[in-house]
Protein backbone atom coordinates (compact mmCIF):
# COMPACT_ATOMS: atom_id res chain seq x y z
CA UNK A 1 0.00 0.00 0.00
CA UNK A 2 1.43 3.26 -0.81
CA UNK A 3 2.03 5.05 2.09
CA UNK A 4 0.36 8.44 1.17
CA UNK A 5 -2.88 6.46 2.05
CA UNK A 6 -1.53 5.72 5.31
CA UNK A 7 0.17 8.76 6.75
CA UNK A 8 -0.04 12.31 5.14
CA UNK A 9 2.63 13.63 3.89
CA UNK A 10 4.23 17.11 5.36
CA UNK A 11 3.53 20.39 3.75
CA UNK A 12 6.52 21.92 5.29
CA UNK A 13 5.25 25.41 5.41
CA UNK A 14 2.05 23.91 7.37
CA UNK A 15 4.80 22.47 9.72
CA UNK A 16 6.28 25.76 10.59
CA UNK A 17 3.17 27.53 10.40
CA UNK A 18 -0.29 25.91 10.53
CA UNK A 19 -2.28 29.23 10.77
CA UNK A 20 -1.38 30.35 7.38
CA UNK A 21 -4.24 29.94 4.78
CA UNK A 22 -3.99 29.21 1.10
CA UNK A 23 -5.69 30.95 -1.25
CA UNK A 24 -8.51 27.95 -3.11
CA UNK A 25 -10.67 29.10 -5.90
CA UNK A 26 -14.31 26.92 -6.25
CA UNK A 27 -13.40 24.97 -9.53
CA UNK A 28 -17.11 23.17 -9.29
CA UNK A 29 -20.01 22.50 -7.25
CA UNK A 30 -22.07 19.67 -7.47
CA UNK A 31 -25.39 19.80 -5.71
CA UNK A 32 -25.62 15.82 -3.67
CA UNK A 33 -28.94 16.10 -1.68
CA UNK A 34 -31.38 18.82 -0.50
CA UNK A 35 -29.30 21.45 1.11
CA UNK A 36 -25.95 19.45 0.59
CA UNK A 37 -23.31 20.08 -1.68
CA UNK A 38 -19.85 18.59 -2.93
CA UNK A 39 -17.10 21.76 -3.58
CA UNK A 40 -14.17 21.23 -5.63
CA UNK A 41 -11.28 23.32 -4.31
CA UNK A 42 -8.53 24.32 -6.90
CA UNK A 43 -5.33 25.77 -4.68
CA UNK A 44 -4.17 28.75 -6.54
CA UNK A 45 -0.28 28.57 -5.83
CA UNK A 46 0.70 26.48 -7.68
CA UNK A 47 3.37 24.78 -5.61
CA UNK A 48 0.85 24.48 -2.52
CA UNK A 49 -1.48 22.39 -5.28
CA UNK A 50 2.02 20.19 -5.98
CA UNK A 51 3.37 19.53 -2.56
CA UNK A 52 -0.70 19.44 -0.82
CA UNK A 53 -1.71 15.35 0.14
CA UNK A 54 -3.89 14.50 2.68
CA UNK A 55 -5.00 10.76 4.10
CA UNK A 56 -8.40 9.38 4.21
CA UNK A 57 -10.54 10.82 7.37
CA UNK A 58 -8.34 13.98 7.63
CA UNK A 59 -9.72 17.72 7.78
CA UNK A 60 -9.34 21.49 6.53
CA UNK A 61 -10.43 24.67 8.23
CA UNK A 62 -11.73 26.78 5.49
CA UNK A 63 -12.11 30.44 5.72
CA UNK A 64 -14.36 32.40 4.43
CA UNK A 65 -13.33 36.33 5.22
CA UNK A 66 -16.50 38.39 6.91
CA UNK A 67 -18.19 34.93 8.11
CA UNK A 68 -15.59 33.24 9.26
CA UNK A 69 -13.95 29.69 9.54
CA UNK A 70 -14.60 25.81 9.70
CA UNK A 71 -13.63 22.50 9.92
CA UNK A 72 -14.74 20.49 6.98
CA UNK A 73 -13.62 16.99 6.40
CA UNK A 74 -12.04 16.23 2.93
CA UNK A 75 -14.39 13.49 0.81
CA UNK A 76 -11.64 13.48 -2.12
CA UNK A 77 -10.20 10.93 -3.09
CA UNK A 78 -6.75 11.12 -2.24
CA UNK A 79 -4.85 10.67 -5.31
CA UNK A 80 -6.69 13.52 -6.69
CA UNK A 81 -4.40 16.39 -7.08
CA UNK A 82 -5.68 18.60 -9.02
CA UNK A 83 -8.83 19.46 -6.82
CA UNK A 84 -10.06 18.98 -3.34
CA UNK A 85 -13.55 18.02 -2.78
CA UNK A 86 -15.44 18.85 -0.07
CA UNK A 87 -18.72 17.96 0.66
CA UNK A 88 -20.77 20.35 2.58
CA UNK A 89 -24.39 20.49 4.41
CA UNK A 90 -25.60 24.14 4.91
CA UNK A 91 -25.69 24.42 8.71
CA UNK A 92 -24.93 27.97 9.58
CA UNK A 93 -23.24 31.55 8.66
CA UNK A 94 -20.19 30.04 7.04
CA UNK A 95 -21.46 27.21 5.44
CA UNK A 96 -24.71 29.54 4.18
CA UNK A 97 -22.29 31.79 2.97
CA UNK A 98 -20.32 29.28 1.02
CA UNK A 99 -23.66 27.85 -0.58
CA UNK A 100 -24.00 31.42 -1.97
CA UNK A 101 -20.54 31.13 -3.84
CA UNK A 102 -20.12 30.34 -7.15
CA UNK A 103 -17.66 28.95 -9.56
CA UNK A 104 -14.37 30.86 -9.91
CA UNK A 105 -14.67 32.52 -6.27
CA UNK A 106 -12.02 32.66 -3.68
CA UNK A 107 -11.80 31.65 -0.09
CA UNK A 108 -9.05 30.23 2.29
CA UNK A 109 -7.99 26.53 3.13
CA UNK A 110 -5.54 25.68 6.62
CA UNK A 111 -4.68 21.97 6.35
CA UNK A 112 -4.81 19.11 6.30
CA UNK A 113 -5.47 18.47 9.76
CA UNK A 114 -6.23 15.32 12.28
CA UNK A 115 -5.84 11.78 12.19
CA UNK A 116 -6.99 9.49 9.63
CA UNK A 117 -8.73 5.91 9.38
CA UNK A 118 -6.01 3.23 9.69
CA UNK A 119 -5.43 1.77 6.01
CA UNK A 120 -2.75 0.09 6.55
CA UNK A 121 -4.31 -2.43 9.35
CA UNK A 122 -6.69 -3.25 7.18
CA UNK A 123 -4.47 -5.03 4.44
CA UNK A 124 -5.53 -8.70 4.46
CA UNK A 125 -8.53 -7.58 6.26
CA UNK A 126 -12.44 -7.44 5.82
CA UNK A 127 -13.30 -4.69 6.24
CA UNK A 128 -16.41 -2.60 7.12
CA UNK A 129 -17.31 1.27 6.60
CA UNK A 130 -20.80 1.80 9.21
CA UNK A 131 -21.89 5.56 8.44
CA UNK A 132 -24.83 7.28 8.10
CA UNK A 133 -26.27 10.46 6.98
CA UNK A 134 -23.46 13.25 5.40
CA UNK A 135 -20.75 10.83 7.98
CA UNK A 136 -20.14 9.15 4.53
CA UNK A 137 -18.04 12.39 3.52
CA UNK A 138 -15.30 11.50 5.57
CA UNK A 139 -15.36 7.74 4.22
CA UNK A 140 -15.34 8.59 0.67
CA UNK A 141 -11.49 8.69 0.57
CA UNK A 142 -11.35 5.95 2.58
CA UNK A 143 -13.49 4.10 -0.23
CA UNK A 144 -11.36 5.52 -2.60
CA UNK A 145 -8.09 4.03 -1.03
CA UNK A 146 -9.33 0.32 -0.54
CA UNK A 147 -10.67 0.05 -4.04
CA UNK A 148 -7.46 1.60 -5.71
CA UNK A 149 -5.84 -1.12 -3.71
CA UNK A 150 -8.79 -3.82 -3.72
CA UNK A 151 -6.57 -6.94 -3.42
CA UNK A 152 -4.53 -5.91 -0.61
CA UNK A 153 -8.32 -6.15 1.49
CA UNK A 154 -10.76 -9.16 2.28
CA UNK A 155 -14.49 -8.43 1.87
CA UNK A 156 -15.40 -4.75 1.74
CA UNK A 157 -18.85 -3.61 2.83
CA UNK A 158 -20.23 -0.38 3.44
CA UNK A 159 -23.46 -0.37 5.52
CA UNK A 160 -24.79 3.58 4.94
CA UNK A 161 -28.36 4.92 6.49
CA UNK A 162 -29.66 7.75 5.19
CA UNK A 163 -33.02 9.36 6.28
CA UNK A 164 -34.74 8.81 3.47
CA UNK A 165 -34.18 7.37 0.11
CA UNK A 166 -33.60 10.88 -1.98
CA UNK A 167 -31.29 11.83 1.06
CA UNK A 168 -28.98 8.82 -0.18
CA UNK A 169 -25.52 10.41 -0.61
CA UNK A 170 -23.47 9.56 -3.53
CA UNK A 171 -26.01 7.93 -4.63
CA UNK A 172 -24.73 7.95 -8.22
CA UNK A 173 -21.39 6.58 -7.24
CA UNK A 174 -22.57 3.22 -5.62
CA UNK A 175 -22.54 1.05 -8.94
CA UNK A 176 -18.94 1.99 -9.73
CA UNK A 177 -17.87 0.89 -6.65
CA UNK A 178 -19.71 -2.29 -6.38
CA UNK A 179 -18.44 -3.15 -9.98
CA UNK A 180 -14.85 -2.42 -8.24
CA UNK A 181 -15.63 -4.56 -5.12
CA UNK A 182 -17.37 -2.95 -2.38
CA UNK A 183 -20.72 -4.51 -1.19
CA UNK A 184 -23.21 -1.55 -0.88
CA UNK A 185 -25.85 -1.95 1.55
CA UNK A 186 -28.21 0.76 2.03
CA UNK A 187 -31.32 1.79 4.54
CA UNK A 188 -33.53 4.90 4.88
CA UNK A 189 -35.45 5.63 8.60
CA UNK A 190 -37.94 6.79 6.25
CA UNK A 191 -39.00 4.89 2.87
CA UNK A 192 -41.04 6.91 0.10
CA UNK A 193 -43.22 5.24 -2.98
CA UNK A 194 -41.46 3.20 -5.05
CA UNK A 195 -38.43 2.55 -2.69
CA UNK A 196 -37.69 -1.34 -3.02
CA UNK A 197 -34.56 -1.16 -0.63
CA UNK A 198 -34.03 -1.78 3.07
CA UNK A 199 -36.22 0.64 5.75
CA UNK A 200 -34.90 0.44 9.24
CA UNK A 201 -31.65 2.38 11.03
CA UNK A 202 -28.08 1.22 9.98
CA UNK A 203 -27.58 -0.65 12.88
CA UNK A 204 -29.54 -3.32 11.81
CA UNK A 205 -27.60 -3.70 8.67
CA UNK A 206 -24.48 -4.75 10.98
CA UNK A 207 -26.47 -6.98 12.90
CA UNK A 208 -27.97 -9.41 9.42
CA UNK A 209 -24.53 -8.88 7.64
CA UNK A 210 -23.56 -12.44 6.43
CA UNK A 211 -19.94 -13.80 6.09
CA UNK A 212 -18.83 -12.04 8.84
CA UNK A 213 -15.54 -12.98 10.40
CA UNK A 214 -15.32 -10.55 13.74
CA UNK A 215 -11.82 -11.73 14.15
CA UNK A 216 -10.42 -10.58 10.67
CA UNK A 217 -12.58 -7.46 10.56
CA UNK A 218 -11.88 -3.89 10.79
CA UNK A 219 -14.91 -1.54 11.38
CA UNK A 220 -15.26 2.07 10.50
CA UNK A 221 -17.43 3.98 11.58
CA UNK A 222 -18.78 7.56 10.86
CA UNK A 223 -22.30 9.79 11.71
CA UNK A 224 -24.21 10.97 14.73
CA UNK A 225 -22.67 10.07 18.26
CA UNK A 226 -25.69 8.34 19.15
CA UNK A 227 -25.43 5.89 16.18
CA UNK A 228 -21.99 5.11 16.19
CA UNK A 229 -22.41 4.33 20.07
CA UNK A 230 -25.38 1.49 18.76
CA UNK A 231 -23.01 0.61 16.16
CA UNK A 232 -20.41 -0.30 18.05
CA UNK A 233 -22.49 -2.14 20.58
CA UNK A 234 -23.44 -4.28 17.75
CA UNK A 235 -20.10 -4.76 16.34
CA UNK A 236 -18.71 -5.93 20.39
CA UNK A 237 -21.64 -8.17 20.03
CA UNK A 238 -21.12 -9.70 17.02
CA UNK A 239 -17.62 -10.79 18.31
CA UNK A 240 -15.54 -7.44 17.58
CA UNK A 241 -13.19 -6.20 20.10
CA UNK A 242 -12.75 -1.97 20.53
CA UNK A 243 -9.45 -2.88 19.11
CA UNK A 244 -10.81 -3.13 16.05
CA UNK A 245 -13.19 -0.53 15.70
CA UNK A 246 -12.29 2.94 14.68
CA UNK A 247 -14.53 6.17 14.65
CA UNK A 248 -14.52 9.94 13.43
CA UNK A 249 -15.41 12.07 16.35
CA UNK A 250 -17.06 15.67 15.64
CA UNK A 251 -16.69 18.35 18.13
CA UNK A 252 -16.48 22.41 17.74
CA UNK A 253 -13.10 23.06 15.73
CA UNK A 254 -11.89 26.07 15.72
CA UNK A 255 -7.99 26.23 15.46
CA UNK A 256 -6.96 22.70 14.57
CA UNK A 257 -4.07 22.26 16.02
CA UNK A 258 -4.97 21.99 20.08
CA UNK A 259 -4.63 24.73 21.37
CA UNK A 260 -7.72 26.57 22.07
CA UNK A 261 -9.55 24.00 23.48
CA UNK A 262 -12.53 24.22 22.36
CA UNK A 263 -12.70 20.13 21.02
CA UNK A 264 -11.53 18.74 24.10
CA UNK A 265 -13.25 15.38 24.72
CA UNK A 266 -11.19 13.97 28.12
CA UNK A 267 -7.62 14.25 27.52
CA UNK A 268 -7.39 14.05 23.93
CA UNK A 269 -8.43 17.41 20.95
CA UNK A 270 -10.56 15.74 18.11
CA UNK A 271 -8.35 17.99 16.59
CA UNK A 272 -5.06 17.47 16.94
CA UNK A 273 -5.46 13.49 18.37
CA UNK A 274 -8.53 12.58 16.45
CA UNK A 275 -10.98 13.06 14.30
CA UNK A 276 -10.35 9.04 13.51
CA UNK A 277 -10.11 7.68 17.26
CA UNK A 278 -9.94 4.05 17.73
CA UNK A 279 -12.36 3.27 19.77
CA UNK A 280 -10.85 1.97 23.23
CA UNK A 281 -9.66 5.22 23.52
CA UNK A 282 -12.24 7.23 23.39
CA UNK A 283 -14.99 5.16 24.59
CA UNK A 284 -14.72 6.22 28.52
CA UNK A 285 -15.43 9.58 27.49
CA UNK A 286 -17.97 8.88 24.85
CA UNK A 287 -21.46 8.47 27.42
CA UNK A 288 -19.90 11.23 29.72
CA UNK A 289 -22.83 13.60 29.73
CA UNK A 290 -21.51 17.04 28.99
CA UNK A 291 -18.37 16.33 27.18
CA UNK B 1 -39.17 -31.24 5.05
CA UNK B 2 -38.44 -33.65 7.66
CA UNK B 3 -37.81 -32.54 11.52
CA UNK B 4 -33.79 -32.85 10.83
CA UNK B 5 -33.38 -31.27 8.00
CA UNK B 6 -35.48 -28.40 9.94
CA UNK B 7 -33.50 -28.37 12.80
CA UNK B 8 -30.32 -27.62 10.55
CA UNK B 9 -32.10 -24.95 9.31
CA UNK B 10 -32.79 -23.26 12.61
CA UNK B 11 -29.34 -23.91 13.99
CA UNK B 12 -28.39 -21.51 11.14
CA UNK B 13 -31.15 -19.13 11.51
CA UNK B 14 -29.94 -16.39 14.41
CA UNK B 15 -33.13 -16.32 15.87
CA UNK B 16 -32.88 -19.91 17.00
CA UNK B 17 -29.31 -20.38 16.75
CA UNK B 18 -28.92 -20.21 20.80
CA UNK B 19 -31.38 -22.64 21.94
CA UNK B 20 -30.70 -25.92 23.16
CA UNK B 21 -30.57 -28.66 21.39
CA UNK B 22 -34.09 -30.48 22.81
CA UNK B 23 -35.63 -27.39 22.45
CA UNK B 24 -34.72 -26.73 18.63
CA UNK B 25 -35.87 -30.36 18.01
CA UNK B 26 -39.55 -29.68 19.87
CA UNK B 27 -39.27 -26.25 17.57
CA UNK B 28 -38.70 -28.38 14.37
CA UNK B 29 -41.39 -30.69 14.93
CA UNK B 30 -43.68 -27.87 14.96
CA UNK B 31 -42.42 -26.38 11.77
CA UNK B 32 -42.76 -26.40 7.69
CA UNK B 33 -40.71 -24.07 5.32
CA UNK B 34 -42.60 -22.51 3.06
CA UNK B 35 -41.85 -20.41 -0.09
CA UNK B 36 -43.31 -16.73 -0.68
CA UNK B 37 -42.91 -15.26 -3.55
CA UNK B 38 -42.24 -11.46 -3.91
CA UNK B 39 -45.22 -9.49 -3.72
CA UNK B 40 -47.65 -11.90 -1.63
CA UNK B 41 -48.95 -10.19 1.49
CA UNK B 42 -48.33 -12.62 4.79
CA UNK B 43 -50.51 -11.01 6.60
CA UNK B 44 -52.31 -7.86 7.51
CA UNK B 45 -52.72 -4.83 10.02
CA UNK B 46 -56.14 -5.54 12.19
CA UNK B 47 -56.24 -9.28 10.43
CA UNK B 48 -55.66 -12.04 12.61
CA UNK B 49 -52.25 -14.62 11.75
CA UNK B 50 -51.90 -18.27 13.32
CA UNK B 51 -48.43 -17.79 12.68
CA UNK B 52 -44.91 -17.29 14.03
CA UNK B 53 -42.51 -16.59 10.98
CA UNK B 54 -38.46 -16.75 10.24
CA UNK B 55 -37.08 -15.77 7.58
CA UNK B 56 -34.54 -18.20 6.36
CA UNK B 57 -33.65 -16.39 2.99
CA UNK B 58 -35.60 -12.85 1.09
CA UNK B 59 -36.56 -10.03 3.00
CA UNK B 60 -39.96 -9.31 4.23
CA UNK B 61 -41.69 -5.57 4.64
CA UNK B 62 -43.78 -4.35 7.49
CA UNK B 63 -46.10 -1.72 6.56
CA UNK B 64 -48.95 -0.11 8.42
CA UNK B 65 -51.68 2.09 6.81
CA UNK B 66 -51.77 5.79 7.86
CA UNK B 67 -55.40 7.63 6.58
CA UNK B 68 -53.95 9.96 3.62
CA UNK B 69 -50.61 8.33 3.25
CA UNK B 70 -51.64 4.80 2.30
CA UNK B 71 -49.40 1.85 3.26
CA UNK B 72 -46.22 3.34 5.21
CA UNK B 73 -43.24 0.93 5.05
CA UNK B 74 -42.15 1.30 8.45
CA UNK B 75 -39.32 -1.81 8.73
CA UNK B 76 -37.72 -4.40 6.43
CA UNK B 77 -36.46 -7.49 7.69
CA UNK B 78 -34.28 -10.03 6.37
CA UNK B 79 -32.48 -13.76 7.03
CA UNK B 80 -32.52 -14.98 10.75
CA UNK B 81 -35.49 -12.60 12.03
CA UNK B 82 -38.55 -13.18 13.39
CA UNK B 83 -42.09 -11.93 12.07
CA UNK B 84 -45.73 -12.31 13.40
CA UNK B 85 -44.95 -12.43 17.13
CA UNK B 86 -48.54 -10.80 17.81
CA UNK B 87 -49.45 -14.60 16.87
CA UNK B 88 -48.06 -15.75 20.35
CA UNK B 89 -48.39 -13.29 22.31
CA UNK B 90 -51.55 -11.27 21.02
CA UNK B 91 -53.52 -13.90 20.06
CA UNK B 92 -53.25 -12.94 16.20
CA UNK B 93 -54.56 -9.86 16.14
CA UNK B 94 -51.68 -7.90 13.79
CA UNK B 95 -50.39 -4.68 14.62
CA UNK B 96 -48.60 -4.49 10.69
CA UNK B 97 -48.89 -5.75 7.36
CA UNK B 98 -46.61 -8.16 6.41
CA UNK B 99 -45.42 -8.74 2.57
CA UNK B 100 -42.51 -10.10 0.84
CA UNK B 101 -40.38 -8.14 -0.86
CA UNK B 102 -38.18 -10.20 -2.76
CA UNK B 103 -38.82 -14.18 -3.39
CA UNK B 104 -38.35 -15.21 0.16
CA UNK B 105 -38.28 -18.53 2.07
CA UNK B 106 -39.52 -18.78 5.85
CA UNK B 107 -39.66 -21.39 8.10
CA UNK B 108 -43.24 -21.67 9.48
CA UNK B 109 -44.47 -22.30 13.54
CA UNK B 110 -48.33 -22.82 14.06
CA UNK B 111 -48.84 -20.23 17.02
CA UNK B 112 -51.01 -22.10 19.02
CA UNK B 113 -48.49 -25.55 18.68
CA UNK B 114 -45.99 -23.64 20.25
CA UNK B 115 -48.49 -22.13 23.05
CA UNK B 116 -49.43 -25.86 23.95
CA UNK B 117 -45.20 -26.74 23.98
CA UNK B 118 -45.36 -23.64 26.09
CA UNK B 119 -47.35 -24.45 28.58
CA UNK B 120 -46.48 -28.35 28.52
CA UNK B 121 -42.81 -27.87 28.89
CA UNK B 122 -42.03 -24.83 30.87
CA UNK B 123 -38.28 -25.10 29.90
CA UNK B 124 -39.08 -24.80 25.92
CA UNK B 125 -41.41 -21.79 27.05
CA UNK B 126 -38.44 -19.74 29.21
CA UNK B 127 -35.65 -20.53 25.69
CA UNK B 128 -38.06 -19.40 23.38
CA UNK B 129 -39.56 -16.57 24.90
CA UNK B 130 -35.97 -15.56 25.62
CA UNK B 131 -35.16 -15.19 22.26
CA UNK B 132 -38.83 -13.35 21.23
CA UNK B 133 -37.79 -10.51 23.90
CA UNK B 134 -33.91 -10.27 22.56
CA UNK B 135 -35.35 -10.50 19.38
CA UNK B 136 -38.11 -7.54 20.42
CA UNK B 137 -35.60 -5.49 22.96
CA UNK B 138 -33.76 -5.08 19.17
CA UNK B 139 -36.38 -3.60 16.97
CA UNK B 140 -37.19 -1.65 20.08
CA UNK B 141 -33.94 0.26 20.01
CA UNK B 142 -34.18 -0.09 16.26
CA UNK B 143 -37.44 2.00 16.58
CA UNK B 144 -36.22 4.49 19.00
CA UNK B 145 -33.12 5.43 16.71
CA UNK B 146 -35.34 5.79 14.33
CA UNK B 147 -37.34 8.11 16.06
CA UNK B 148 -34.62 10.03 17.09
CA UNK B 149 -34.42 11.18 13.32
CA UNK B 150 -30.71 11.44 13.71
CA UNK B 151 -29.47 12.05 9.74
CA UNK B 152 -32.40 15.13 9.64
CA UNK B 153 -30.55 18.45 9.24
CA UNK B 154 -30.66 21.60 11.38
CA UNK B 155 -34.45 22.47 10.86
CA UNK B 156 -33.75 25.89 11.20
CA UNK B 157 -30.24 27.36 10.55
CA UNK B 158 -27.79 27.74 13.57
CA UNK B 159 -26.32 31.00 14.07
CA UNK B 160 -23.08 30.32 15.55
CA UNK B 161 -20.24 28.43 14.35
CA UNK B 162 -20.39 26.07 17.50
CA UNK B 163 -22.83 23.50 15.92
CA UNK B 164 -21.63 24.41 12.55
CA UNK B 165 -18.21 21.87 12.69
CA UNK B 166 -18.85 19.17 9.96
CA UNK B 167 -15.13 17.40 10.30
Amino acid sequence: MSSSYVAPLPDPRLATDPWRASTVAIRAVRPEVEGVSTYDLAFQDEAVRASYRFAPGQFNMLYLPGAGEIAISISDDPRNTATCAHTIRVAGNVTRTLAGMKVGDTLGLRGPFGTSWPLAECIGRDVVLVTGGIGLAPIRPAICALLHQRRQFGRLNLLYGARSPDTLLYAREYDDWSERGLIVHTTVDRSALGWMGNVGVVTLLLERLRSFDPRNTVLFCCGPEVMMRFTVLTALNRGMSPEQIWISMERNMQCAVGLCGHCQLGPDFICKDGPVFRYDRIAPFLDVEGL
Amino acid sequence: MDPSQLRFILEELRFSAMLPAEVLDQLAAASTIKQIPAGTVIFREGGTNDNLYLIRDGRLALEMSVPGRGAVRILTLGAGEMVGWSALLDEGKMTASAIAVEDSEVVVAEAEKLRQLCRANRDFGYHLMEQMAAALSKRLVATRLQLLDLFAASPTPVPDRTSESEA
